[in-house]
């Protein structure tokens, strides 16, 4: 049975009816937030089914899991993951202060994390929220504006990068990096006077980093699952020095300036993480501040990628195609955003 | 797991939610009304792991869920005689267009016509579904599709030639 229509013949009346319906609805697109409304439904449906499931098993459980999903910010709400934010978000912080998910769609907020004060990078693995303080650590938030230390990550010290996949945290200091995952926290050292500049996780385990070497320059260096010492990637292929990182399904992306200097263009190459070559280059997206520190570059699982210039915006690559993402409401507030 | 569904899900948004929403336009005529027949008709496909699974079932489910929203909520209508949002104005201004008009009198015949012929006319002739398929859709049989579709175009030819 074929689902579409064979070409066949039409009476005339057949052929103006045809036109008529489609004219009749031509230009009728979903709403703004269809998606948005979507998604929630669909995660309010789900905690109600969890909760019909539990109820024949024992109403006792029922009863307690119902006074914990309507009683917000419980104080026994000691498990910060997963949160559900759903995978056509981004994080970013709200010009409230608040980390918040958002839809890329439509810029409504879809959870909200609460304010983690000052921090210094942010990274999501799915449904799950990890945030490195100013004042040191990684916490993992959780949806009722918990905050749980993350196990094997000292907690007085300063984070510089953080990146989060297949259940795994990379935990970037400027000597060295922690991998974190059920089986405990794993060490990689580098050599006196490199320092890591950003960090990236594949799902399966692979890093990528920015270093800068003793004498200024920049370049690329990837560890294998496994493996505790990094490996050099050619520099050719990122001319300007590679400013940051993020792990596709076809390669690792690498963000950089385009003028080499102080420039407010950049470009996405992807290379090649054995080879170092180049597999695709040249989307351009113009940030409109200078090239710096608080750049940040992310992807999903769609290959889809969000550049992210804190207050400056935030910039959603779909293949060729660059488009500006929207801030909630409150506005995006200083502190870089992530898919 | 539950990530993959709901990926599976934004997935099917993007490819079929726009022409699910002028269906539903199109068998309830209102806009909001239309809405929420295919907003239903997603969460309601998501209750079936299995279902998101196969994109085909999926798909079918979503139409035929879209169809039996739409039909409850004329059945309602009936009840209530509440009409409200319509898809077009009943009475155009006089400065509207010719082609506006004839938008209006194809809706009015459309929305007089009886149910299952206009679910038959709007699945073959906006949807371009085989005459098969539909039937699956409306769970008839292929003869009970094309005997719809002759009656209804036959009415809306006589209800359009009444107005125009």
């Amino acid at each position: 049975m074929t689902e579409r229509n064979a070409a066949s013949e039409e009476s005339s009346d057949e052929r103006l009816l045809r036109a008529g319906l489609h004219s009749l609805v031509e230009g009728v697109e979903p709403e703004r937030n269809a998606l948005a409304r979507l998604l929630a439904r669909r995660r309010r449906r789900t905690v109600l089914r969890s909760v019909f499931v539990g109820s024949g098993v024992a109403v006792a459980t029922t009863v307690v899991l119902l006074f914990a999903l309507v009683v917000p910010n419980g104080p026994w709400s000691t498990d910060p993951v997963p949160v559900g934010i759903g995978p056509d978000s981004y994080l970013v912080r709200s010009g409230g202060g608040s980390l918040v998910a958002v839809s890329l769609e439509s810029g409504d907020v879809i959870r909200e994390f609460g304010d983690p004060g000052d921090l210094v990078a942010v990274a999501r693995d799915r449904d799950r929220v990890y945030v490195a303080p100013a004042s040191g650590g990684v916490v993992a938030m959780g949806s009722r504006r918990t905050e749980e230390p993350l196990e094997g990550v000292p907690e007085g010290e300063v984070v510089t990068a953080l990146a989060a996949a297949g259940e795994r945290v990379a935990v970037a200091y400027e000597d060295r990096v922690l991998v974190v995952s059920d089986g405990g926290a794993r060490r990689i050292g580098f050599e006196p006077g490199l320092v890591v500049r950003d960090v990236a996780v594949e799902s399966g385990g692979r890093l990528a980093l920015v270093v800068q070497d003793r004498d200024g320059s920049v370049g690329l260096r990837t560890v294998a699952p496994g493996e505790d010492g990094p490996r050099r990637l050619g520099r050719s292929v990122v001319s300007c020095g590679p400013a940051r990182v993020a792990w596709t399904s076809t390669g690792l992306a690498v963000l950089r300036s385009v003028s080499c200097g102080e420039g407010e263009s950049v470009r996405i190459t992807t290379v090649d993480p054995r080879e170092g070559t180049r597999l695709a280059g040249g989307v351009r997206v113009e940030v409109g501040a200078p090239v710096g520190r608080p750049l940040r570059l992310s992807a999903d699982a769609a290959d889809r990628m969000l550049v992210s210039a804190g207050r400056n915006g935030n910039w959603l690559v779909e293949g060729g195609t660059v488009r500006s993402v929207p801030c909630p409401d409150s506005g995006c507030s200083a502190g870089t955003a992530v898919m | 797991m539950d990530d993959e569904l709901t990926t599976e899900l934004v997935a099917l948004y993007h490819e079929h939610y726009r022409q699910l929403l002028r269906m539903a336009l199109l068998l309830v005529d209102d806009r909001s009304a239309a809405e929420d027949v295919v907003q239903d008709a997603f969460v309601r496909v998501f209750d079936s792991r299995a279902r998101l699974r196969d994109r085909d079932k999926a798909l079918a489910f979503l139409r035929r869920a879209v169809l039996n929203r739409a039909r409850s909520l004329l059945r309602r209508r009936q009840v209530s005689k509440r009409y409200q949002h319509r898809l077009v104005q009943r009475e155009p201004a006089p400065d509207e267009s010719v082609q506006r008009v004839d938008r209006t009198v194809l809706a009015e015949a459309l929305a007089r016509l009886p149910r299952r012929q206009r679910e038959a006319v709007v699945l073959r002739y906006y949807a371009d579904f085989s005459e098969a398929y539909a039937a699956e859709i409306m769970r008839v049989t292929p003869g009970a599709v094309k005997a719809y579709c002759s009656r209804g175009v036959a009415r809306l030819s006589s209800l359009l030639r009444e107005r125009v």
